[in-house]
């Protein structure tokens, strides 16, 4: 399936970071990607997807029952006189050695109930399916929810908010000479969908070479040293910002680690932090009770920078 | 080049496109006539050059039968948007306002997508969108629908004058004697265009930003007009998209287009014959599939000459069409309201639950066997037979298999609230309205206004209908805020009024006694009822408006259970008696602010 290279992809830098830390740094939790509409995010998590794994994520659509969100009996078989169980997409993504990514596009239009089940196998990382007269216990699933989303249709609920790692809002492209360049990129793409398949191979090959650039740094993330300076800033972040429990420190620390095993350095340090800060704190502080999320603004920066100077 | 004089033009043009390329886009024709949907969408399976299959979706689709559904012996199988390869999908939406909950969302999810999945009772598959979605709606109603639904209807065409009745007898005699739905008059039939896809110039990707200018989100339309531009260069067989495709796709889409230095005359290319169509070697569409174009026909069916799509006999660009007034992006409005989270599923509402009645929401177990649920019915019979009766053994559902359809609950109150705001000079109404407004949000009830006499009315000489999403609705607050006009249509006013509160009590389980009237009025119509009907200014008026107000009111006597309020002004100078002769009509009452002479 074609889907535009992730190498090609203009701007959306923030998304761009975001999903290769998640990458990097499964350990962050997921991506939420929050803009209006017509803003790529879900072309540039398939890209991703694409680049990373070789194949599309594992998609959650709207409309999906539950019984393929937790697994259920294949109904085919059935009706052959057959029992056979069918794991549903949260095992398909997470359900193996590696974590996988369980994409939602659209997430806040997603039924409440499913977005429940959601919420409880990614916060416990185990899956227990008691339905149809089938009990299955602590399936242990490791997944992260990578999510795309148009808040013109309501928020995500600040609980369901709170289980990505990091949030990024999208915007639209701020010039026209932006803009021609995307559809010039997107159009060439396409043309050459359409003609030899050597042609199209070679638009992925700068993907190969990225990939390649990631698997490294996610094979040097466990040798990134976080000094103790490092920790006590991020501690101060998260005091200056009144969040609540350690979730919103240890998804920036983790994001920042990233940060520093992708650009090659040895050791967390104030920029990583600075860097991560947005990303990961974004949609735990201060978010009202709506699920409205608020932008990150100069003065937050101005926070994170008196915190870090403060503590260091 | 692919002609953009007349709205047929356009229209024939944007159909080319779409079946040229599927990733245009969805296409939205406002305020088109209803019967001529067919026929497009015939034209367009037509036009993309092999297999098609058209779906017709609308109010009563659901989850089940859009993404999964049932085939023979109740297997599931595919279910209405699901695409297979040798086969092109044509959607078609009659009225997207209209258009069920599930529909939208898959409308939402589905166009313009990489990839689309279903994953439904016990089934999984995976496809490549490559459906074109063909939809109609009002204008009027298009400025409700949610943004991020409208967006994925990049191509917008403003078809109100089109599609003239045929006025000839023989034309009369041709559409009697047409049996299937054919392209409407005045329409050429698309071709199936082919040919390899050009480059995208640099100049022609600035023309496009220049031409969709600032907006909120741009991409999706920077997108479909360079698209629609690109097969606009094809039509033309030219090897790169120049600025002058990129103005033609502009007037074709009816994004206004600035008159381009590059259409001087001394650049316009001479009129050209071009290559026959019927080239014996298969050309690449806009897909990548290949595809040989077929011979034009002669004649349509009403004996319309065609225009072939590949031919460029017209000077390009010639001069912009005229730029519809239309608006055809009202989401881009500051006026436009919305619907709140109109793709969310519905959230849980008090009122009673009938069954068979409301949009379906889901499924549950079925106390009786009304309104069953059949494929869930028979997955549940399916995941029991073996260990009932075998695996040899045919299936047999049991009543613990039954289940029924979850529906979303309807209201079983009903709000009609009628606003003469020329009555309604330097008197807030809002303390009057009140207690209605309150009962109303209490009770959850169907909320419709019907407005009168105020400035922003399209025609001052009728009434407006609206059916609100309840007494929160931004709406109400824009419509209480109205200035007043000259024009007093309140027969027209009670008129739909009446025929709103027919329509409620019919199609909704409105309680007796839970359905009422409330009309803010001083009675003193001055448009007769039959000039608001022909929206034509009437010679002399008299006592015409209010008589008529006071005989359509008569209707509302013979409606059981239809209570009535009449809430006149505080200052009745004149005709004091008009409202309580509008009441009596009603067999309601007068209600006046306290203190009022």
């Amino acid at each position: 399936m074609s889907v535009l290279p992730y190498s090609r992809i203009v701007a959306q830098n923030h998304l761009k970071q975001a999903l290769e830390i998640a990458y990097v740094s499964p350990a962050v939790g997921g991506v939420l990607a929050t803009g209006r509409r017509g803003t790529a995010k879900s072309t540039t998590v398939r890209a991703f997807s694409r680049m990373v794994s070789g194949d599309l994520p594992v998609t959650l659509p709207l409309g999906a029952t539950e019984d393929r969100v937790v697994g259920g009996w294949n109904v085919d078989r059935l009706l052959q006189g057959e029992s056979t169980w069918m794991p549903g997409l949260i095992e398909e993504a997470g359900g193996g050695d590696s974590t996988g990514v369980l994409y939602v596009d659209e997430i806040n239009l997603l039924e409440d109930h499913l977005v429940n089940i959601l919420l409880d196998a990614a916060a416990t990382g185990i899956l227990t399916v008691q339905r149809d007269g089938v009990s299955r216990s602590n399936v242990p699933v490791r997944f992260n929810l990578a999510g795309t989303m148009n808040p013109e249709e309501g928020g995500l609920r600040p609980q369901l908010l709170d289980r990505f790692g990091l949030v990024v809002w999208v915007d639209s492209a701020a010039s026209a000479s932006e803009r021609a360049e995307i559809l010039t990129t997107v159009l060439e793409f396409e043309r050459l969908s359409a003609g030899p398949p050597e042609e199209l191979r070679a638009a992925y090959a700068a993907d190969e070479e990225h990939h390649r650039r990631l698997d490294a740094a996610r094979s040097r993330v466990p040798g990134i040293v976080i000094p103790e300076k490092a920790a006590t800033m991020a501690a101060a972040i998260a005091v200056e910002f009144g969040l609540d429990g350690h979730r919103g420190e240890l998804a920036m620390l983790r994001a920042a680690r990233a940060i520093a095993a992708i650009a090659g350095d040895g050791e967390v340090d104030a920029g990583h932090l600075t860097e991560a800060a947005p990303l990961a704190l974004v949609h735990r502080r201060g978010t009202s009770e709506s699920g409205t999320l608020r932008r990150w603004s100069a003065e937050d920066d101005a926070i994170v920078a008196r915190a870090t100077s403060a503590a260091g | 080049m692919l002609p953009a004089d007349t709205v047929a033009d356009r229209i024939a043009g944007t159909l080319t496109c779409a079946a040229f390329d599927h990733r245009l886009g969805g296409v939205l024709l406002l305020d088109l006539r209803p019967d001529l949907l067919d026929g497009l969408a015939a034209g367009l399976a037509g036009a993309v050059g092999g297999p098609a299959r058209v779906v017709t979706l609308g109010a009563d689709d659901t989850d089940d039968t859009l993404w999964v559904s049932t085939g023979s012996g109740f297997a599931p199988a595919a279910g209405r948007l699901r695409e297979s390869p040798d086969e092109t999908l044509i959607v078609v939406v009659p009225d997207l306002s209209r258009a069920g909950l599930a529909v939208t969302r898959a409308a939402t999810v589905l166009i313009g997508a990489d990839g689309a999945v279903a994953d439904r009772h016990g089934t999984h598959a995976a496809w490549r969108p490559r459906a074109r979605w063909l939809a109609a709606c009002p204008a009027a109603a298009a400025q409700r629908l949610s943004p991020h639904l409208l967006d994925r209807f990049p191509v917008r065409v403003a078809a109100a004058g089109f599609g003239t009745p045929p006025r000839t007898s023989a034309q009369i005699r041709a559409a009697l004697d047409q049996d299937t739905p054919g392209l409407p008059p005045g329409l050429a039939v698309p071709s199936p265009l082919t040919g390899p896809l050009p480059v995208m110039s640099a100049a022609a990707a600035t023309a496009v930003t220049g031409v969709v200018g600032e907006s909120p989100s741009p991409h999706r339309r920077d997108l479909a007009l360079a698209r629609a531009a690109r097969v606009v260069a094809v039509s033309d067989r030219a090897g790169t998209v120049e600025p002058r495709h990129v103005h033609r796709a502009a007037e074709l889409l009816g994004l206004r287009s600035p008159a381009p230095a590059s259409l001087a005359p001394a650049t316009v290319e001479p009129a050209s014959s071009p290559e026959p169509t019927s080239s014996p070697e298969p050309a690449t569409t806009g897909d990548g599939t290949a595809a040989w174009p077929e011979a034009v026909e002669a004649d349509t069916a009403v004996g319309q000459p065609l225009r072939p799509a590949l031919t460029s006999v017209l000077p390009p660009a010639a001069g912009p069409a005229a730029v519809p007034e239309q608006m055809l992006y009202p989401e881009d409005s500051p006026d436009a309201l919305p619907d709140f989270a109109s793709l969310r599923p519905p959230w849980q509402r008090a009122g009673t639950r009938r069954p068979g009645r409301g949009p379906v929401i889901g499924t549950e177990p079925a106390g009786r066997p009304v309104d069953i649920a059949y494929l869930a019915t028979v997955l549940e019979a399916a995941k029991f037979r073996r260990i009932r009766h075998g695996a040899a053994a045919p299936l047999r559902i049991h009543a613990s298999d039954l289940r029924s359809n979850r529906r979303q609950p309807q209201p079983d109150a009903a709000l009609v609230l009628l606003l003469d705001h020329t009555s309604r000079r330097g008197w807030d109404v809002t303390a009057a309205l009140a207690p209605y407004l309150g009962w109303a949000y209490t009770r959850r009830a169907a909320v419709s206004l019907i407005e009168l006499g105020h400035r922003d009315a399209v025609s001052e000489l009728q009434a407006e209908r609206r059916r609100l999403s309840g007494v929160l609705d931004p709406a109400l607050n824009v419509a209480l805020d109205r200035a007043p006009a000259r024009a007093t249509p309140l027969a027209h006013g009670l008129d739909l009024a009446l025929q709103e509160m027919r329509l409620r009590r019919r199609n909704l389980p409105i309680r007796d006694g839970e359905a009422w009237l409330v009309v803010v009025s001083d009675g003193r119509g001055n448009v007769p009822l039959e000039a608001s009907q022909r929206d034509v200014l009437p010679r002399s008026v008299s006592r015409a408006g209010v008589d008529d107000a006071v005989t359509v009111a008569g209707g509302f006597a013979g409606l059981r259970a239809v209570r009535a309020v009449v809430l006149a002004p505080p200052e009745l100078s004149h005709y004091r008696d008009l409202p309580f002769a509008l009441a009596g009509a009603m067999a309601g009452i007068v209600a006046r602010p306290d203190g009022a002479p």
